[in-house]
């Protein structure tokens, strides 16, 4: 966009708003001055449209008029000036002085028009001629008006010639046709001792016959008219204009209102962004916080796996050591100390395969939140026969027989799972009773959970214990009864919470148990 | 090199720093038939001088086997174990990582460098004489190996 546009452009917008922000602050005031134009312009339309009409009539009116006169001259020409005349009547102008005398067409048309002169329309009918007869006085042209009637009509006699203008302080409109030689004038006109004129033709403009009329009284009932008009419709307007004030000033009114209620709102709306801006200054430093934690846990993990790597290796040395030169004493040498000897040592390499197996249970313990992998479709089945496959040995030694429904796939870590299976199989089998150990494995859909079921009919468990048998290093037998570390259950446990589900046991002491736990379906 | 006769002794390199996994060793190898000569190095750079056959052990015998514990001093036993196998002249020497650990990181960094199995001593003594045992039958008996 060049510069001279961009300016024409900049001028233009700010007309525009300038005669804006005057409709909106000055409404009124410029409706006001509309109406006055609209009220001035139809006023004006009306007075024009008025004084054509009272022309256009006056028009009318006085070429009837001057017809009508022109008819009566003809009338009285044919009809009784030539009858009169040939009974010996003489036809003067001066009529009135004699007795036996009749007027000349064109004096009785004088007269007529006096006659209607006198009457209160201010009507004046004059007959002039550039060649009037001698005894009349005032037979010429007067006027500027009556000079250029007679040039105008001596060129065109068929037209009339007309004009407004003032007459005597009256607007009035002036009509002037041509009077004309007719058959029955030449003669007397050009015998007549007193005539200007001797060669007069038929057709010829002898003179003019001018109708005056006045048209003041007409134009003042008009005028008047036209005031009635011009206050009804001030009136109108008036009215018009306060009702839009009221109007008007209402609706600022609820402008006002209105604008007060959108700051009213603004503001809660920016209190309300504060209090949301402050919430989530708080959610951020909760999530630094968080973040903090995470890291603070992360770190305390990583240090939990260094332990666990060294309750591996560093514990396991020594107690190595331990357990395997006290059994190698126990070869070397039973029998050949004395029989306190022999127990001493039993219970040293016992007590070192138990620490051993401690420490291994605790590790896998560990293990469940450290070492877990991530959840995957995991075929039930798959895993049930690897749990199998690592209890084979007990299995076979029990007796025991393992029997399940089919088993679905579930989303879950493979190596957890199985352990879990291994585990809850595993307690079955070891806490058998007096008969043949029966395990069952069952699975059902519930709410997108699949719930699996280890059912045996072992030695169960107290109802007043169920509650403590997850529990860590939790034992309810001897060692010699059953051995164990207290660990597997709360492995169990370990797992299924890890896999977001839970585990539950119900049993009957003497009768059996069965677990159940909860994992998500895949 | 296919099975040995019982006449030529077979040498085996115990890289091992606890006296009593030692002592264990050489009782679980007592046991067998097989005429051994082992010969045992506290540390890792024991192990690499013995290898190259360096300072006192220069008259000593390039071993058959090599049992190689993970935690050593002065230079541990994943270090040893990357020297051999990138050693053109010992990397064809079986090496069995002997160890307590059972981490699974160990495991697979040691075969990751290229260790020929790893085996968790085990706590009892029974199972400790039959694993070094059947090692020794594996890699000295079993297994064909390529001709010096």
């Amino acid at each position: 966009m060049s510069p001279a546009t961009t300016s024409v452009g900049r001028r233009a917008s700010n007309a525009r708003r300038l005669f804006l922000s005057l409709l909106y602050e000055h409404t009124i005031l410029l409706l006001v001055i509309l109406l006055c134009a609209s009220v001035g312009g139809v006023m004006w339309q009306l007075s024009r449209l008025s004084s054509q009409l009272i022309r256009s009539a006056a028009l009318q009116g006085t070429s009837l008029y001057a017809s009508a006169i022109d008819e009566f001259r003809t009338l009285y020409t044919s009809e009784v000036v030539a009858r009169l005349r040939s009974q010996g009547i003489e036809v003067t102008h001066d009529y009135k002085t004699k007795t036996h005398a009749i007027p000349l067409p064109a004096t009785l048309t004088i007269e007529f028009g006096k006659h209607l002169s006198q009457g209160e329309t201010g009507l004046q009918v004059r007959l002039y001629s550039d060649y009037p007869f001698p005894w009349r006085k005032d037979g010429g042209p007067h006027d500027d008006f009556e000079e250029a009637a007679l040039r105008f009509l001596r060129e065109h006699p068929d037209q009339p010639f007309t004009r407004f203008e003032d007459v005597q302080g009256r607007a009035s409109l002036r009509y002037a046709t041509a009077d004309r030689m007719r058959p029955l004038c030449v003669g007397c006109h050009n015998t007549h001792p007193d005539s200007p004129k001797t060669d007069w033709k038929v057709g010829d403009v002898r003179g003019v016959v001018e109708v005056v009329r006045p048209l003041d009284t007409v134009v003042a009932k008009s005028r008047a008219g036209l005031q009635d008009t011009f206050l009804f419709m001030l009136g109108l307007a008036g009215v018009g204009v306060v009702g839009l004030s009221i109007v008007i000033r209402k609706l600022r009114h609820v402008s006002v209102e209105l604008e007060q209620k959108v700051e009213e709102r603004t503001a809660e709306l920016s209190q309300a962004t504060t209090a949301l801006e402050t919430q989530y200054r708080e959610l951020q430093q909760t999530e630094q916080q968080l973040a903090q934690r995470a890291e603070e846990l992360g770190r305390s993990n990583a240090e939990l796996e260094q332990f666990a790597y060294v309750a591996s290796h560093d514990l396991q040395e020594p107690l190595r050591m331990v357990a395997s030169f006290t059994q190698l004493l126990g070869k070397r040498y039973k029998g050949r100390l004395d029989a306190d000897a022999d127990e001493f040592i039993g219970y040293a390499v016992d007590g070192a395969t138990r620490m051993q197996q401690l420490i291994n249970d605790l590790l896998a313990y560990s293990r469940v939140g450290t070492r877990g992998k991530e959840f995957a479709p995991t075929s039930g089945e798959a895993v049930l026969d690897r749990a199998l496959q690592n209890l084979k040995l007990a299995i076979e030694d029990s007796g025991a027989v393992v029997t399940h429904d089919p088993l679905p796939t579930v989303l879950g870590d493979e190596g957890q799972l199985v352990q879990l299976f291994q585990n809850l199989i595993g307690n079955a089998v070891k806490f058998r009773g007096t008969e043949t150990p029966r395990v069952h494995v069952s699975a059902e859909s519930r709410d997108g959970d699949v719930v699996f079921s280890v059912r045996d009919n072992g030695i169960g468990i107290d109802p007043q214990f169920t509650d403590r048998i997850f529990l860590i290093f939790e034992r309810l037998h001897q060692q010699e009864q059953y051995p164990g570390t207290g660990i597997g259950l709360a492995i169990c446990q370990k797992i299924v919470q890890r896999h977001g589900g839970r585990i539950e046991v119900e049993s009957q002491p003497g009768k059996g148990t069965t677990f159940r736990f909860t994992v998500r379906a895949a | 090199m296919s099975t040995r006769s019982t006449g030529s002794p077979i040498d085996i390199l115990l890289v091992e720093d606890n006296p009593g996994d030692v002592r264990l060793t050489k009782e679980a190898l007592s046991a067998s038939k097989l005429s051994n000569q082992l010969h045992v190095v506290p540390d890792g750079v024991e192990a690499l001088a013995y290898l190259h056959q360096q300072g006192p052990y220069a008259q000593q015998p390039r071993p058959d086997l090599i049992l190689l514990d993970l935690n050593l001093p002065k230079k541990d036993g994943r270090e040893v174990l990357a020297d051999i196998k990138a050693d053109p002249l010992l990397k064809r020497i079986p090496v069995v990582v002997l160890t307590t650990s059972q981490a699974e990181q160990d495991i697979l960094k040691t075969y990751e460098l290229h260790a020929n199995c790893y085996v968790t001593k085990p706590v009892d003594l029974d199972q400790f004489v039959e694993v070094v045992r059947s090692i020794k039958d594996f890699w000295l008996t079993i297994v064909k190996l390529p001709q010096e």
